[in-house]
């Protein structure tokens, strides 16, 4: 050993202090050892870790600089940084050791590995021996930092370390061979603890039936269970669980959770994505079939493009295609200005949830500088985020054609020409007789022509026939506008131009659907599905999507466009069934302000313009999609529809173009004429008829224009060509034949995807800011892995897929692993699950870890395999106790001595609830979301971001913002709320005791027990019993009880109502006596009524005695009738006598002005069929109406809105006079005005009565009035304004509220308040209970109590 | 009591359960065992200096406020007035860009500091203008509603973080237990704006610092708060429910998770009856009423002001920070999420809307200072952006985030003050650019924060509600 310098400080330090500065600043001699040791695991750490706070001149916090040994040796403001007497003393080494609070070092980063601190004690140990004698300059400062040397340290972080398989150890002190059991007994043994027994059968099952199903067991098997004395019936049961369908839709919510599923995009509006839930089901198969994991990862990715999908042969579906349907589960916001930011954040969002999902790591974080903490750089975003762009939001096909297709297409595709064939003759045959259809036209055609100067082909005819100057006129200015119309724009104008007769144009675009594969000529046909019809009709040439059926899909795609100046987008296109056009910018998906999109219906062609100035510098594709593939606004019930492209131009803004409209059919015919203009309607059928005839020899030999193509498209739209089924025999069997194959094509199915096109690399955004674009970056995986950039024409979406489950990926199986073991045990073998990098944890087991992470690749990478490994071990088995060991040793129960209690999640919360109900509907699975309130199992309940369930929710279930591979556990007073209160659990206590009511009849005892074990897995203790159905006769004695008040409290308001209506009698009749006194009116002055009702006075007619009946709850009480707006009204008898024209008088309060329709008094036929009557409020709210049968005499009053009702009796009457005029009265004054019925109607004698309180007929909500009348009268004439005046002030015997208390005495009066208050306290009291929700059983409020205990949401 | 005696099987007696009932079972396993409060979640570390306020009360004016009408006057629209724009238009949502439009409302010097404030708001300037501290320099990233909500509520512009209540109440926790320490009051027709409730969320924070939201004119005013049946029915449920929970409590050994859940339906149980005492506004005096405009013939007014006078009563209760919802007066495109968004009609449909919540705002600043909890207290007036200096169509603004006004009072910030500027037509910022991040920094700061400094850590990194951004902005504090 030589005696170099560092050993010499080592004596030296033995010696004294003070002369260690003085040798140590000579550096010059230090043994290349120490040198290496210090470049290689001291320099970098300082470099990367310090030097960004701890550097001599630039940011020196808290006094201290590392970048030179002087500065190390002087330490900073908390004083000397290394002690080399006592190294263990070095601050520098408690900062880095997290042994100072306030003072963890490196700050805000994770701590630093042990190894790099146990490097860092052993350097000062050293002698700190430091080669550094300057300040570093910054080139070494860059250099130290430099990202490759950076990535190689962090590489060495122990997840960038391909799974290492260690021997499995010797078995431990559960006894069980199985090596998930040894690795953890052994961690157990190295910590001297004792795994606990396992649990008991109970509990096994209900913990196993939860992890797997998500769902309770049912008693019948808890009870097969119990009684199964196989040593190998757990086992039996794990594969009886493996094997249930619940299994996938428990596992798919987990997986849900990775993938942040969602219905919806999110944002203002909050828009569906449609067909999302092809992917949920997708997931729910593919686990319950054990897909590998692998293949699913690919799917995720690229199911899509691969070479050999898996397809589901039952179902008929390409199951790979609908797996990048993950890919489309962003957000989208609301028509973003700046459209590249929107890309930029939907991009990263999906970066960052493949990262986190697939490898546990946070790839998004290097989107504006290489990751703070792990290997993963800048570029190693943008390489990805090339691939995640060169993608485009689309609607992917996921139902595979039947074998048969090809054949039903090709036999299509003969159809149409031999039908094409037939018809050509057929028209060639019949095209001299267009004249006489002109001459003898039918009925449309003729129409046509009469009214025919709009029609774009028969104007001419039209006009020429009606008026021959115009027409002169008109021929004339179309001459010209076919002279100088603008078929081509000018040149240096043009920007780009496809021309879709042209199979290299078109070749140039992207398309998806049956007929999309290259242009057609002109004059192809489309054979019409259904109808009379042959053909839908001739068609110019270009791109469609529905050249064999309007059922096939279509999406058209345009290359990328860069908007280099101010452009138009010009559209020549026609299309039906709400096909739509548009441009996106920058793959944005949505439509809205800025974001236009044209929807295709008629079927007409038409240049459509689309002004994109305001796009100047952004990047757009062109789309045009069949009505259910556009990726967002998809009609997902539409099935069919079709567009077809003629030309697509992009030009400067405001270029001219194109043609006119109108000129595009009469062009043909105005060559015909050569400059002259026709002079009369033979010279012109003619012409129509000539161009025909030339237009079908041009179809014929195939060399049709476009011009003649439409042309004849014209003729037959307009019946001058046969187009007719019935009139075409030879046609008929052909077009039969069409429509059935047709007819039997499937309906595309369509899954959320990303549509490939080219791939293209994307520049790095420097600090992220995407209007700094730097360098282009090439797609490829991640540096720390592989950094080959990806040969691929395409996005690299495929390369990437594989790569995520590449062999030397080491995340590739340990993430899904320990995803698994988290859902299982509670807590992953790295307790963050999404996070493998330096700021999650570190495994608890890593050889354990690692050990089922290569298990699961041999295994095929099976899910269900590796589940199984993992229920079959003792330590799942195990029993929830706590021995003190574990509680006082190891708190979080890393070490798995025993089982960890936990919550249920909230989807196995609700679904326990309905299960127990006895409601979950279990064997409907798959489909479109549901709400919250259906009884399906909660993962098909309805992901809409904006308006997320509130019952799960509450329970955690989780924001789909991320990938969640841990959820939030909360404890919140919302929940105990819920299950008190809400209305969940209160159904589910009531369903559950319904079912055990009408279930086979047994004692209470049994029943209790029936209770407990299908909500809790077990029976009641003899105590729990007891208890229970003493708690159901105490709450049945508290429903009891509330019964009893409910009745003492009506008793108590009848009695201060009784009290106050003799209060208002006493003083009424002191009134009256007063009024006889003075006399007022004489009552001889007044008309005399046929019938009149004083209430207080009684209910039958008191004039001559007509008996009448209430109904519902009406009443009689304070001398008025009282009417509750519910079911309450009073009938007559038949009346004796036949009214035509009559008076109805009413006086009437109202408890609310505010009701409608309410009748106070009408005259109806007995059936209820014809009535006059006073309503209230019906056709306008506040207004007095004179109602009748289907308003048949009713005209609006157009009174004054009713104001006083509501504080007292008013006086209302209408008068119905012989010769129908109808005028209303509100407290002796005319109400608005007289009007002039079709009435009187005859009310006969025996065949009509008085209604109070309902309008007419059957009384219901809205004809029943809500208040009180006191008096009414019944006339057998209009009474005139002057004597209602006198009624209403004349009515002697009428005293009003106001009255009365005007004559009380101070006594009386403080009587009534006493009562009323009384009166009101009592109806209050009475209200509450009467509004009281309660249980309606025993049997209810004890399941409702089972459900609130905790053992229903925990499991142990 | 050691944990063997705690793992007692099936065998107590009655007696054994009823005295552990009786004892409050829950309470006593309890004390020890809770480390977070019901709803606070009250974290132990203090402050990180000694703060200036307790609560916050945030004005959210949903749609977007036009500063150019309101608090940022400028003449020289009238100059340009009908004229193109003399600068550069940058993109707009809607891109139907009209010519330069003056504002129709009048702008006049109020207050000892002659703040100027448009007729827009007349009893805030009348009353208010010198405890105000106006920023006319906000700027924010985003163009559209929800994106800019959020990007307000929470510092990024998508669902998934925490909302700056969640963040105050997870950094400081709360004074009542009976209460949610973050809470969204509604009245009336008011929703949520743009984003959906996702806006109030804890994001990645512990649960109990999500928003509760009150709607305080519902007969339920907060989910499954009205007890099913009276009191004395309920308490024997209860106390059933806890019996039989004993055991199970006992067989867990304790849980912390279990012992938790049991204490939160006593929690639940008093909240039953905090929330109706505390939405029932009867108490309040007449004056009072008067002053808020409780009764104002306006229902939207009136129900505002509803939520003015129940935020003061929030805040005297501890809870820390409260959120106003706006109410759709139904013109110029301002929906009930988005109620300020005048796209058409600005002038009326910014008068009513201002009609709304003038009064009841200054009265709730007034009510406050009478009771000396302005100083305690900040109130945030901000909408998602402001609109733009010339029109769209002939008489509505679009959304402009390129500069506009906000303005705060209370809680230690200077009143009287204006702080930063537009440029002469209220299109760009020209002076003292202001992030939405400086402004929770500076919120942050007067409640004892260092915005820094509370952070997260979540999807490996520490996140804050700043983000990596964020200046206090200390001129404008006392």
């Amino acid at each position: 050993m030589s005696l170099g310098l560092p050993h010499f400080i080592r004596i030296l330090c033995c010696i004294g202090a003070g002369l260690i500065l003085d040798v140590s600043t000579k550096a010059h001699a230090l043994e290349p050892d120490d040198i290496e040791f210090f470049e290689n695991k001291i320099r970098p750490v300082l470099a990367q870790d310090c030097y960004e706070c701890h550097r001599t001149g630039k940011k020196t916090n808290g006094g201290l600089a590392l970048d030179y040994r002087q500065a190390i040796l002087d330490g900073g403001d908390s004083g000397a940084l290394i002690d080399l007497v006592s190294p263990e003393k070095s601050l520098l080494l408690k900062a880095i050791r997290h042994q100072i609070e306030d003072l963890e070092m490196p700050k805000k980063g994770p701590k630093l590995d042990d190894s790099v601190i146990a490097d860092f004690e052993k350097w000062i140990r050293m002698g700190a021996p430091d080669p550094r004698d300057q300040p570093s300059s910054d080139e070494e400062i860059a250099t130290d930092t430099e990202w490759a040397s950076v990535l190689e340290r962090r590489k060495s972080w122990w997840s960038f370390q391909l799974p290492h398989q260690s021997p499995v150890p010797a078995i431990g002190a559960s006894g069980s061979e199985l090596p998930v059991d040894r690795f953890i007994d052994a961690t157990l043994a190295a910590n001297d603890h004792i795994p606990m027994k396992r649990a008991d059968k109970r509990t096994l099952i209900r913990r196993l039936s939860f992890a797997l199903k998500g769902l309770p067991p049912k008693p019948g098997e808890i009870d097969a269970f119990l009684r199964d004395d196989d040593p190998q019936a757990y086992e039996k049961l794990v594969d009886d669980y493996l094997a249930s369908p619940r299994f996938g839709e428990r596992w798919a919510r987990h997986w849900m959770d990775w993938i942040r599923y969602a219905d919806s995009h999110g944002s203002e509006g909050d828009p569906m994505i449609p067909n999302a839930w092809r992917y949920r089901d997708y997931l729910i198969r593919a686990l319950n079939a054990d897909v590998p994991y692998d293949q699913l990862v690919r799917e995720h990715l690229a199911g899509d493009l691969l070479p050999d999908p898996r397809i589901n042969t039952e179902l008929g579906l390409n199951e790979s295609a609908i797996g990048p349907a993950q890919l489309r589960m962003v957000f989208h916001g609301f028509a973003p200005t700046d459209a590249l930011d929107e890309l930029v954040k939907f991009s990263d969002d999906q970066i960052n949830l493949v990262s986190k999902a697939f490898m546990g790591l946070t790839v998004s974080c290097a989107r504006c500088h290489n990751h703070k903490f792990d290997p993963i750089s800048q570029t190693d975003f943008y390489s990805w985020y090339g691939i995640m762009t060169s993608g485009r939001p689309g609607m992917v096909r996921v139902d595979v054609p039947d074998k048969n297709e090809p054949d039903v297409r090709s036999r299509l595709t003969n159809l149409n020409g031999e039908i094409k064939e037939q018809l050509l003759t057929e028209w060639i045959r019949s095209v001299d007789g267009i004249a006489d259809r002109f001459a003898m036209p039918n009925e449309d055609l003729k129409s046509r022509l009469e009214n025919g100067e709009k029609d774009e082909l028969l104007w001419p005819l039209a006009v020429m026939k009606n008026d021959p100057d115009k027409f002169r006129e008109s021929w004339s200015e179309l001459v010209q506008k076919i002279d100088h119309s603008t078929k081509e724009p000018a040149k240096n104008d043009v920007v780009a131009r496809w021309d879709f007769s042209d199979p290299v144009d078109a070749g140039k675009w992207f398309h998806r659907g049956q007929s999309l594969d290259a242009p057609v000529k002109a004059g192809a046909i489309i054979l019409a599905e259904e109808g009379d019809h042959v053909v839908s009709g001739v068609y110019p040439s270009g791109n469609y999507s529905h050249l064999q059926s309007t059922k096939d899909r279509g999406v058209l795609l345009s290359p990328k466009i860069a908007l280099n100046g101010k452009y138009d987008l010009w559209l020549r296109v026609a299309g039906d069934g709400g096909a739509m056009a548009r441009y996106s910018v920058q793959n944005y998906p949505r439509d809205g302000t800025v974001y236009p999109v044209e929807r295709l219906n008629g079927g007409d062609w038409r240049w459509k313009k689309f002004p994109m100035a305001y796009w100047e510098g952004d990047g757009i594709h062109i789309e045009l999609t069949t009505a259910a593939d556009q990726p967002v606004l998809a009609n997902t019930g539409a099935t069919r529809s079709w567009f077809g492209l003629q030309e697509a131009v992009v030009l400067k803004s405001d270029a001219p173009f194109p043609p006119a409209e109108t000129s595009g059919l009469l062009g043909l015919l105005v060559e015909k004429f050569e400059g002259v203009r026709p002079q009369d309607t033979e010279e012109l059928v003619a012409a129509y008829r000539d161009v025909a005839a030339a237009s079908l020899r041009s179809w014929q030999i195939g060399n049709s224009t476009d011009e003649q193509a439409l042309f004849l498209n014209a003729l037959l739209q307009r019946g001058l060509l046969s187009n007719d089924r019935n009139e075409l025999a030879s046609v008929r069997p052909l077009l039969a034949e069409y429509r059935k194959l047709e007819n039997d094509l499937p309906v595309p199915l369509r899954a959320p995807g990303i549509l490939e096109t080219v791939g293209s690399d994307q520049p790095l955004f420097e600090r992220g800011n995407h209007k700094k674009p730097g360098g282009l970056v090439a797609r490829r995986f991640l540096d720390a892995i592989d950094s080959t950039p990806y040969q691929t024409e395409l996005s690299g979406r495929l390369d990437l897929a594989e790569d995520l489950v590449r062999p030397d990926n080491p995340f590739a199986s340990r993430v899904l692993v320990n995803r698994v073991w988290h859902h299982l045990f509670g807590r992953g073998l790295v307790a963050t699950p999404d996070n493998f990098g330096r700021l999650g944890q570190k495994p608890t087991h890593p050889e354990l870890l690692d050990y089922l992470a290569v298990q699961f690749v041999e295994t095929g990478w099976s899910m269900k395999e590796l589940i199984r490994s993992m229920v079959r071990s003792e330590a799942w088995q195990r029993s929830s106790d706590v021995s003190a060991a574990s509680a006082a040793m190891d708190p979080e129960n890393k070490l798995l001595a025993h089982f960890t209690v936990r919550r249920l999640e909230a989807e196995a919360v609700r679904d326990a609830l309905l299960a127990v109900g006895g409601k979950l509907n279990e064997n409907e699975m798959y489909g479109p979301p549901v709400m919250g309130d259906a009884a399906r199992r909660s993962v098909y309940v309805r992901i809409k971001r904006n308006d997320l369930d509130p019952f799960l929710t509450l329970f955690d279930a989780p924001v789909p913002a991320s990938a969640v591979g841990k959820r939030d556990v909360t404890n919140v007073p919302g929940q105990a709320l819920a299950f008190l209160n809400g209305p969940v659990v209160t159904q589910a206590a009531e369903d559950l005791a319904d079912r055990l009511i009408a279930g086979a009849a047994m004692n209470d005892r049994a029943r209790v027990e029936l209770m407990f074990v299908q909500a809790l897995g077990r029976p009641p203790t003899e105590y729990e019993s007891d208890r229970s159905i003493e708690f159901m006769a105490d709450m049945n004695r508290r429903r009891a009880e509330t019964g009893l008040l409910v009745r003492r409290l009506e008793e108590e308001t009848e009695s201060k109502q009784n009290q106050l209506s003799e209060l208002d009698r006493k003083v009424t009749e002191r009134v009256l006596d007063h009024r006889t006194n003075v006399k007022e009116v004489p009552a001889s002055a007044l008309p005399s009524p046929i019938a009149a009702w004083d209430f207080s006075v009684g209910m039958d007619d008191q004039i001559g005695g007509l008996p009448s009946e209430m109904f519902g709850k009406a009443k009689v009480k304070q001398s008025v009738l009282f009417l509750d707006g519910k079911s309450s009204y009073v009938g007559t008898s038949p009346l004796g006598v036949t009214l035509r024209a009559k008076t109805l008088e009413a006086w009437v309060q109202l408890d609310s002005l505010d009701q409608r329709g309410g009748g106070v008094m009408s005259l109806q036929s007995l059936d209820g069929s014809i009535f006059d009557a006073i309503v209230f409020g019906e056709q306008q709210p506040r207004k007095w109406l004179a109602g009748s049968d289907g308003f048949r005499r009713t005209t609006f009053f157009n009174g004054p809105d009713e104001s006083d009702a509501e504080d007292g009796l008013v006086h209302v009457a209408i008068t119905y006079s012989e010769d129908g005029m109808i005028s209303a009265y509100q407290n002796g004054q005319p109400y608005g005005k007289t009007y002039q019925s079709n009435g009187p109607v005859e009310f006969k004698s025996g065949d009509s009565q008085i209604l109070f309180g309902n309008r007419h007929g059957t009384p219901d909500e809205s004809r029943l009035l809500k208040g009180s009348i006191a008096r009414a009268r019944l006339y057998d004439r209009a009474l005139s304004a002057e004597e209602l005046a006198a009624s209403f002030r004349g009515d002697a015997t009428f005293v009003s509220t106001i009255d009365r208390l005007a004559a009380m005495t101070p006594d009386e009066m403080a009587a009534l308040k006493q009562l009323q208050g009384e009166l009101e306290q009592a109806e209050k009291a009475l209200k509450a209970l009467q509004n009281e929700k309660g249980l309606p059983s025993g049997w209810a409020d004890l399941a409702h109590a089972v459900f609130n205990l905790k053992e229903f949401v925990y499991i142990r | 009591m050691n944990l063997d005696q705690l793992k007692m099987k099936f065998f107590m007696t009655r007696r054994e359960m009823l005295k552990r009932s009786s004892t409050g079972f829950g309470l006593m396993a309890l004390s020890g065992l809770m480390s977070q409060k019901a709803f606070g979640g009250l974290r132990e570390s203090v402050p990180h200096f000694s703060p200036r306020a307790k609560n916050v009360i945030f004005c959210y004016m949903s749609g977007g406020v036009s500063h150019v009408d309101s608090f940022d006057p400028k003449p020289m629209l009238k100059k340009y007035a009908g004229k193109p724009m003399p600068v550069t238009v940058e993109r707009t949502q809607f891109n139907n860009n009209g010519n330069v439009f003056p504002s129709p409302f009048e702008f006049r010097k109020c207050g000892q500091s002659g703040i100027e404030i448009s007729s827009m708001f007349p009893k805030l300037g009348e009353w208010c203008a010198d405890d105000m501290t106006l920023i006319r320099s906000m700027t924010t990233p985003v163009n559209e509603h929800a994106q800019g909500n959020y990007f307000f509520h929470t510092g990024f512009p998508f669902i998934g973080h925490p909302s700056a209540g969640a963040w105050v109440n997870y950094g400081l926790g709360s004074e009542n237990q009976d209460l949610p320490g973050f809470v969204v009051l509604q009245s009336g027709s008011a929703v949520p704006p743009h984003g959906g409730v996702g806006l109030f969320s804890n994001g990645f924070l512990p649960a109990q610092h999500q928003a509760s939201i009150i709607r305080i004119d519902d007969r339920e005013p907060v989910a499954s708060i009205v007890p099913i049946e009276r009191d004395a029915v309920q308490r024997e449920r209860l106390s059933f429910i806890k019996e039989m929970d004993g055991q199970f409590a006992v067989q867990t050994a304790g849980d912390v998770q279990i012992e938790a859940a049991i204490k939160n339906y006593e929690t639940a149980y008093r909240m039953q009856s905090a929330l109706p005492e505390l939405v029932d506004l009867k108490g309040e005096s007449e004056a009072t009423r008067k002053l808020y405009g409780l009764n104002d013939p306006h229902p939207q007014k009136a129900a505002y002001a509803r939520q003015c006078l129940l935020a003061r009563r929030l805040v005297e209760r501890g809870v820390r920070f409260v959120e106003l919802s706006c109410l759709t007066e139904n013109i110029g495109a301002g929906g009930a999420p988005n109620p300020w968004d005048q796209h058409g009609d600005l002038e009326k449909g910014h008068g009513a809307m201002a009609n709304q919540v003038d009064q009841p705002i200054a009265a709730l600043i007034v009510d406050l200072k009478q009771r000396g909890l302005l100083d305690e207290t900040i109130i945030v007036f901000a909408g998602e952006f402001g609109r733009t200096p010339f029109s769209q169509g002939s008489n509505g603004r679009d959304h402009n985030p390129y500069g506009f006004s906000v303005w705060l009072a209370g809680g230690g910030f200077k009143g009287g003050t204006i702080y930063g500027a537009t440029d002469d037509l209220g299109y760009h910022v020209v002076n003292g650019p202001t992030t939405v991040y400086d402004l929770w920094a500076t919120v942050l700061h007067q409640l004892g924060i260092n915005h820094e400094e509370q952070t997260f850590l979540y999807a490996g990194r520490n996140v804050r509600l700043t983000d990596v951004h964020g200046n206090v902005l200390k001129d404008i504090l006392t």
